[in-house]
């Protein structure tokens, strides 16, 4: 049998992407209260059930799933905001990775957004047409999909829009979604030159580019390459504060404990969401966005949470506070809280293991040096710090 | 009355669409064309490698059927499928199943899934010939429960990995890439080398795809093991002439521009998904269009039909992963309903109750 606990459909989301702003207003559309937390410069709207909190810092999460206490600070006042759940949509970070391409940003080398930006200034059409201009993909590592879909898409348009040449060297052809394979097709079809380059020099001037392949040397006026992407600058803080896993990689990491789930953390009740957990383009961003609604309204959306059939159980007496659980709990369930029921006279000091954040993986009743934890039936365990009605609403701060 | 969804196929899209839409409130009827469910996704399997998740989405499936299975309020048919559908256009759509029932349905996801491609079809490969020519899917069903492990005792030294079996490949029809192949190939080459440390495994490709957060560090953990990747394909694979176990082949290494002869004792074709047989009976009932490679055609958000209250979801639609195939189900399922509340006169969906396992 599993234990029910009631909840608010209260759900906080942290992150200025589209992302983010997608899934505030799909849950505030499936009726949920969403605060959403955002930076200082953001234009976000406040409305009926989205509350917008500017400016202000996430600095931890207490208590569990359908429970939370997030902590936040603009710097001089501390608040504390009740939410049932989390979805973080903080994005990643582009730059320009001048060590890895050895090439510096001018003259005729320039970045795709760079390259967007100078079609706006629109030269004649006798200037366009002269032109070639190569892109450069996989350069110094692949290119990933986030940046390549964009940078096939700038082919497509200056092919169709200035119809110069375009040459696009590549070591690996990006076909790897639909979309970036429809984007493929559509180059070809309106022809951009594919080069494939195992080894490539590049020589750089004001004037042009020079790039000497196994076939030969190429000449073109533009050199344009995709920025690089690497994890938001602010990530590995974050996953501490918020106490979830990020990869080798730097990118908050979707739990794989005994189950792969993607989207969810390994923390009960918190969310990843488009860039800060996957490398995705446009499309497939669209796509997460859809699948984190998803997976936060079949967590709250009948309004209880539902616990796993078999949970850890912490027999306080037999607990001696070694912290092992806390550690161990790949699921951040295990605490270590004050007892006042025991029947004794003083309150016990022990470990308590969530009945609503376990997964039920056993790690921690593994683990326990003096066999405190055991696993027992969801309706067998004793539930503890669940406040009685309905949780205290949070004020939105001024801005 | 509550409001009425039929889901097409209980694979591992169409088990996703059912739950998200049931767990919703709302009635759904699942035609499963087997006995079982799980389709093609049961023989995806755990890939684990020194028991590090290598995220292939193998485990997606198990929870999702007992899901299905406890949620009162979907109706699983399995054996069973459509055999026609009422007038288009006119909602709600009347469906019948092959044993004669009716179903009015508010909205219908397709979520049929697709056929491996038969690696066959590529003859010059040898397969079903050459004793030391597999597949990957074959590699996968032998992981699965489904199948025994056979490659440990076979005292393999050099296995080769061949991309784009039957995918992109204008003359066979299939230009498309087929998504799965380069991540099961990096991750079965992977599992072998684990379970036998001096085999050397070559990877014979196109374009690998090895972006994406899912596949970079299996890519990057191979190449680290030693994994050596050719940029070419061998055109026909031959029984090796002084080892008949064995199998030789002709490959054009185009990076290197030479052309060489090399013996294995093990290939791999990494066969790809192609449209099911039927896609085309089961486009004509809905009045669906398909795509240049018969999958279902879909508006630009990839879930919506031309057909209103006819929604696709997984591989019926185009090739998919496990876990894009359960995004891309609750996003056909988020799509769904939004249909359905927008829907004027929608009833009321009802709360959903879990009946006793």
């Amino acid at each position: 049998m599993t234990q029910r606990l009631p909840v608010n459909k209260t759900v906080l989301v942290l992150g200025d992407t589209p992302e983010a702003r997608r899934v505030a207003g799909g849950l505030e559309g499936l009726g949920y209260l969403v605060l959403w937390v955002v930076g200082a410069n953001s234009d976000a709207d406040m409305a009926n059930r989205l509350w917008i909190y500017k400016g202000q810092r996430f600095e931890g999460l207490d208590g569990h799933v359908g429970r939370f206490r997030a902590h936040l600070s603009d710097g001089s006042v501390h608040s504390i905001l009740s939410c049932a759940a989390v979805v973080v949509a903080t994005g990643s970070e582009r730059y320009w990775p001048a060590k890895r391409y050895s090439l510096p940003l001018g003259g005729a080398v320039l970045s795709v957004p760079q390259m967007a930006a100078r079609m706006n200034e629109r030269p004649s059409a006798a200037q366009r047409r002269r032109q070639r201009i190569a892109l450069l993909l996989d350069w110094g590592g692949e290119t990933p999909r986030e940046t390549a879909a964009e940078t096939l898409e700038l082919a497509i348009r200056l092919r169709s829009t200035w119809h110069c040449e375009v040459v696009c060297f590549y070591q690996n052809l990006k076909v790897d979604s639909y979309n970036v394979e429809r984007l493929t097709r559509e180059m070809r079809d309106c022809g951009v030159l594919f080069s494939r380059y195992d080894a490539l020099q590049v020589t750089a001037s004001d004037a042009g580019v020079e790039l000497a392949y196994v076939e030969g040397t190429l000449s073109a006026n533009l050199l344009v390459l995709p920025e690089a992407v690497r994890p938001a600058a602010d990530t590995a803080r974050l996953a501490r504060a918020l106490r979830v896993h990020v990869g080798a990689d730097g990118y908050f990491q979707d739990v794989n404990i005994h189950h792969y789930r993607p989207g969810l953390a390994s923390r009960q009740g918190v969310f990843f969401c488009g860039r800060c957990h996957m490398d995705a383009d446009a499309q497939q961003v669209a796509t997460d966005v859809a699948q984190t609604l998803a997976n936060v309204d079949a967590l709250l959306g009948s309004g209880a949470l539902e616990s796993e059939k078999v949970v850890a159980r912490v027999d306080a007496d037999k607990c001696i506070r070694c912290l092992t659980c806390v550690r161990t709990c790949p699921h951040a369930a295990a605490e270590i809280v004050e007892y006042y029921d025991t029947g004794e006279a003083d309150t016990v000091t022990a470990s308590y293991v969530d009945v609503w954040a376990c997964r039920g993986c056993g790690a921690c009743a593994a683990n326990c040096p003096v066999k405190a934890i055991e696993m027992v039936d969801a309706s067998e365990a004793q539930p503890r710090g669940v406040p009685e009605g309905v949780a205290e609403r949070p004020m939105p701060s001024q801005g | 009355m509550s409001t009425q969804v039929v889901v097409m196929g209980g694979g591992i899209a169409g088990l996703t669409v059912a739950i998200n839409l049931a767990q919703r409130g709302i009635a759904v009827t699942l035609v499963e064309r087997e006995a079982t469910l799980g389709g093609n996704a049961r023989t995806v399997c755990c890939k684990a490698v020194n028991g590090v998740c290598q995220l292939c989405g193998g485990c997606l499936l198990r929870d999702r059927i007992a899901q299905a299975q406890a949620l009162s309020n979907i109706q699983v048919l399995t054996n069973s499928t459509v055999s026609r559908v009422g007038a288009r256009h006119a909602m709600p759509l009347q469906i019948m199943l092959g044993d004669g029932t009716e179903i009015a349905a508010d909205a219908v996801v397709l979520a049929t899934g697709f056929d491996h491609i038969d690696a066959r079809s590529k003859g010059p490969y040898g397969y079903g010939i050459l004793p030391a020519v597999t597949t990957g899917e074959e590699m996968e069903r032998r992981l699965s429960g489904e199948g025994q492990w056979i490659y440990d005792g076979l005292g393999l030294k050099k296995v080769a990995f061949i991309q784009c079996v039957g995918s992109r490949d204008e003359q066979a029809g299939r230009g498309y890439c087929s998504q799965v192949c380069c991540r099961y190939a990096l991750r079965l080459a992977r599992l072998l080398k684990q379970r036998i440390p001096d085999v050397q495994i070559t990877i014979h490709k196109m374009d690998l795809q090895t972006s994406g957060r899912d596949i970079c560090p299996t890519w990057e953990a191979a190449r680290k093991e030693g994994l050596r990747v050719i940029a070419g394909l061998p055109a026909v694979i031959r029984r090796a002439p002084d080892r008949p176990t064995a199998v030789t082949f002709l490959y054009d290494d185009i990076l290197a521009a030479s052309i060489t002869q090399e013996t294995y004792d093990l290939v791999v074709l990494s066969t790809g998904i192609q449209p099911r047989a039927d896609a085309a009976q089961v486009a004509d009932l809905f009045g669906l269009d398909r795509d240049r490679y018969g999958f279902f055609a879909t508006r630009v958000d990839e879930c919506t039909t031309l057909v209103p209250g006819v929604f696709v979801a997984g591989c019926c639609a185009a090739p998919r992963s496990m876990a894009e195939s359960v995004a891309h189900g609750q996003q056909a399922a988020e799509v769904c309903y939004d249909y359905l509340l927008a829907t004027p006169g929608a009833p009321v969906a009802m709360p959903p109750q879990e009946t006793q396992p």
